[in-house]
């Protein structure tokens, strides 16, 4: 894994570090007794800690998992009595001596990338002149996610949204998060990163909307102000979609940040974009460059973007369809985007955001269906997950979702991702299943 | 030999009879060039050029050009069989994906009746209606576990006399493969799997029961190719490659698999040109509860499909698991050179009754999806008319004059709305207004333009429909 984290950590923290690592980690690490923390930099030596156990529960997610064990007939019975009938059972992997088979050469690929994406830096400490804990640096890879010749995985950052304002919310999520903070902003934006292990917000300021409840820009920094005081991790920001409003919002947020290097999407062709971006760039924020799955749009405002900020200061999001709702477009898009960055395209080599969130648009992710297609309860997250995983494989930066069990298992994946070398050969036992009855626990 | 991307349709033309015989459907050879080239026809189509033999030359030339990268493999027999593989690119947008990853359902030969009956039905009952297609499991796989031959046999038995489907035997042991011979002649199920210690009897019976082979070694590549390359001189063509999935090391099992497929695209290497077959069954030799491996494996399944997985062996009872897998696969599968269309025609949201608001939209699948998701989010009961645009947008098609107001005309009257609603009011989509006089006309409906988004159509037709019926 690339070294993407930075965490200050002041010589009092250091009594807290058990718990900054819970959250770091999150709590699959029930059965873990020691942490070495590879792919994070301390201000310290590295150092290898021992923490105790810490369970967070997940109360509505053992609230799914109870919903399906109810279902009667998943339950699966392998008969003992099939092998006591049998007297001389037949070995199901016989021990065989095969002749020794020839070796060929496998050629080695004739690929070489010229391009690299652009780091870009999002949340500031203290000393960097911000207030945040953690910072995180996106983008930095040299070659596409996974493919013929990389070494390493790259993870993406996952962040969990937060809305300004109550908004009509699937059941699913509603349930999942605790409908008590869903018009709390500060303490949605704290749950999400204390109780859900996302490693930052992405906040909505939706009311701005004119079409909503038309929120001045004034008005709305207040909720910024308050997420900031309430996580600590870096915030993206994101305006209502209306260009004008947008532009207020944005400058607004600037210069009252200024230093924070807060992340400020969309920014789109359709903005006064002379307006708005100096005000960002002295408040020395982060844009995301946002188009509609059209790769020209996106060279033309990155090209725009670069009269007034740095490379290191542009993102892009290409917009992610969810799964069955035009996905293959925007998968399509993001990838040729990135082919195309590491090609050589610098109009195109900026890390990339997506929004796996856009998943709920699906039917399928909220609606009631014939209990044979499983409880929404799961089948919502999972078109979340899968929504969010695909976006890991096009490598993607930052991935935004809305569901805790989405951040919760997309990371886990992400784990078993970043592990490429098979050399320690400690997988024989998921060979098994091959060769004996797969016993599922119910 | 080069790419088919870098193909003209002259170096194709070049090679057919050039006497616009037509015998092929198309009007000229170069129209059946520039099909070929497409891989939307297929080359025995051409009578003159199979049969003469003049053109003998010509027509393995043309094979060789059009030969795909991953070799296509056939699993069982007439009716009942599927194709996988039968690639030529490493990325859809490059040209197409051409057969969709099959999906297999395991069962063991050491599960009950009952078990193994829920697994059938769970095959059966799996019809997902998605735009106007039914996505459906493709193939079931059996698996040897009791340690008992008779039993495998019953339970083999029993399975494809109720289901339909293609059949996947999974064992390493070359005993079971010798005493169900017969049956591997009907059925030419997938043998998965061929392995290191037992390739060398396989082979053989790979080769006299005609059955295509899973060839699968874990943890390294070259063992695997060299593997393969055994097979192959042994005379056995229909080969699938296992790179095994070790679900705590993924990344080992994507990037070979990427790897696998460059090699077969990008540098012609034609030990790596066969289709890929992915068991995701060890998520259940994982730790974990229950649901936890019902959504790890949709998780594995889906990242397998992204990474070239041309056919999936998988285990979950829970249709929850296939659902996101087979949608996913749907669409990376789809041509990425034609927008997906729907069937132009009537569809009922919710319970439309005869008060209830008539609308019309584009037949653009995404389009259509999009409507109909939010008119059924806002709980609206409707009468959806889906006219063909060709497969453009609502602005594209406007602006390309495939928005006709006549097809609008004639959709009214074939559909038989007219009897269906009493009412003679159109919605349109906002995005079509400056076409409201001239569809007012030719159908003598009156129009109401819509919102330019369709998200806003349920407020819109809270606010505004019941005024409009009520007071015209």
């Amino acid at each position: 894994m690339e070294d993407r984290r930075r965490i200050k950590i002041n010589i009092l923290d250091i009594l807290n570090i058990g718990s900054l690592i819970c959250k770091l980690i999150g709590e699959d690490f029930n059965n873990v007794k020691s942490i070495e923390l590879e792919d994070v930099e301390i201000d310290l030596e590295s150092i290898e800690i021992v923490v105790k156990p810490v369970k967070i529960v997940h109360r509505k997610v053992e609230k799914i998992e109870k919903v399906v064990e109810k279902r009667p007939e998943t339950e699966i019975v392998v008969k003992p009595e099939v092998k006591e009938e049998k007297k001389v059972s037949i070995e199901l992997v016989p021990r065989l001596v095969a002749p020794e088979i020839e070796l060929v050469e496998v050629p080695t690929p004739r690929l070489q990338w010229k391009g690299k994406i652009n780091t870009v830096k999002i949340g500031a400490t203290r000393s960097e002149g911000g207030t945040r804990e953690i910072t995180y640096v996106l983008g930095g890879q040299e070659s596409p996610q996974l493919y013929v010749n990389s070494t390493t995985f790259h993870r993406p950052i996952i962040s969990m949204d937060v809305f300004d304002m109550k908004i009509p919310l699937p059941r699913a999520v509603k349930s999942s998060i605790g409908e008590d903070v869903l018009d709390n902003p500060p303490e949605w934006a704290r749950v999400c990163v204390e109780k859900f292990n996302a490693d930052m917000v992405s906040l909505h300021l939706i009311s701005t909307d004119p079409k909503l409840r038309d929120t001045s820009p004034k008005e709305a920094v207040k909720v910024v102000e308050e997420v900031l005081q309430a996580v600590k991790v870096p915030i993206f920001i994101g305006g209502s979609g209306n260009p004008k409003k947008d532009s207020e919002l944005f400058k607004e947020i600037s210069e009252r940040f200024s230093g924070e290097r807060l992340l400020l999407s969309p920014v789109t062709l359709d903005m006064k974009l002379e307006d708005v971006i100096p005000v960002v760039k002295k408040g020395n924020h982060a844009v995301v460059a946002s188009v509609t799955m059209n790769i020209d749009q996106a060279r033309q405002l990155t090209r725009k973007l670069l009269t007034w900020l740095s490379p290191n200061d542009i993102t892009i999001d290409l917009y992610a369809a969810g799964i069955g709702y035009g996905w293959e477009y925007s998968f399509s898009a993001m990838e040729r985007a990135r082919l195309a960055a590491f090609s050589g395209d610098s109009e195109l080599q900026y890390p990339a955001i997506g929004a796996a969130s856009n998943a709920w648009g699906a039917r399928e992710a909220w609606m009631k269906m014939d209990p044979f297609w499983g409880p929404r309860e799961i089948r919502g997250p999972l078109w979340e997950i899968i929504t969010a995983l695909s976006l890991v494989m096009v490598g993607i930066d930052l991935i935004l979702t809305l569901h805790p069990l989405t951040v919760k298992v997309v990371k886990d994946i992400c784990e078993k991702l970043s592990n490429i070398d098979v050399s320690d050969g400690d997988y024989e036992k998921y060979l098994e299943w091959i060769g004996k009855p797969i016993s599922v626990k119910m | 030999m080069p790419k088919i991307t870098k193909l003209t349709p002259i170096q194709i033309y070049r090679l057919l009879p050039k006497t616009n015989c037509k015998a092929c459907g198309e009007e000229s050879c170069m129209a059946f060039a520039i099909k070929l080239l497409n891989l939307q026809t297929s080359i025995e189509k051409c009578r003159p050029l199979v049969e003469d033999e003049k053109y003998r030359k010509n027509y393995e030339e043309l094979k060789r050009l059009l030969k795909p990268s991953v070799r296509e493999v056939v699993i069982g027999r007439g009716e009942k069989s599927v194709k996988i593989g039968g690639e030529y690119v490493m990325h859809r947008h490059e040209l197409t994906y051409m057969r969709k990853t099959v999906i297999a359902v395991l069962v063991e030969d050491s599960m009950s009746q009952e078990v193994i009956d829920s697994r059938i039905e769970l095959i059966k009952k799996f019809r997902f209606e998605y735009l106007d297609k039914v996505l459906t499991l493709d193939a079931i796989a059996i698996k040897f576990s009791s340690g008992d031959f008779d039993r495998f046999l019953k339970v083999f038995e029993y399975v494809r006399s109720r289901i339909d489907k293609p059949i996947i035997v999974c064992s390493l042991n070359p005993k079971l493969y010798e005493k169900i011979g017969e049956l591997l002649r009907d059925e030419r199920p997938l043998i998965y799997a061929v392995t290191r210690d037992n390739w060398h009897i396989m082979v053989d019976i790979a080769k006299k029961f005609d059955c295509p082979c899973t060839v699968m070694h874990v943890g390294d590549l070259r063992t695997l190719i060299s593997l393969v390359n055994a097979v192959k001189k042994r005379g056995v063509e229909d080969i699938c490659i296992d790179p095994g999935l070790i679900p705590t090391k993924l990344g080992y099992s994507i990037k070979t698999s990427t790897l696998l497929r460059w090699l077969a695209c990008n540098e012609e290497y034609e030990l790596a040109g066969y289709p890929i077959v992915t068991s995701t069954v060890p998520v259940w030799c994982c730790d974990g509860d229950y649901t936890q491996k019902v959504v790890l494996e949709s998780c594995i399944a889906a990242l397998m499909i992204i990474r070239y997985a041309s056919l999936l062996i998988m285990y979950s009872p829970e249709a929850v698991t296939y659902l996101p897998v087979v949608v996913l696969r749907e669409n990376y599968y789809s041509d990425p050179r034609r927008p997906t269309t729907i069937q132009p025609g009537l569809k009922e949201i919710g319970k439309p009754s005869e008060k209830s608001p008539v609308l019309v939209t584009c037949n653009y699948a995404l389009t259509y999806s999009i409507v109909t998701s939010d008119l059924e989010k806002g709980k609206v009961d409707a009468y959806l008319l889906v006219i063909d645009t060709e497969g453009y947008a609502v602005d594209v098609s406007v602006a390309a004059d495939k928005f006709r107001p006549e097809k609008i005309a004639e959709l009214i009257k074939s559909t038989g709305i007219e009897s269906k609603v009493k009412h003679r009011y159109l919605i349109i989509p906002g995005k079509a207004a400056k076409l409201a006089g001239s569809i007012e006309e030719v159908t003598g409906w009156k129009v109401i333009v819509g919102p330019v988004d369709s998200s806003e159509l349920p407020n819109f037709i809270e606010k505004h429909w019941k005024k409009i019926v009520e007071g015209g």
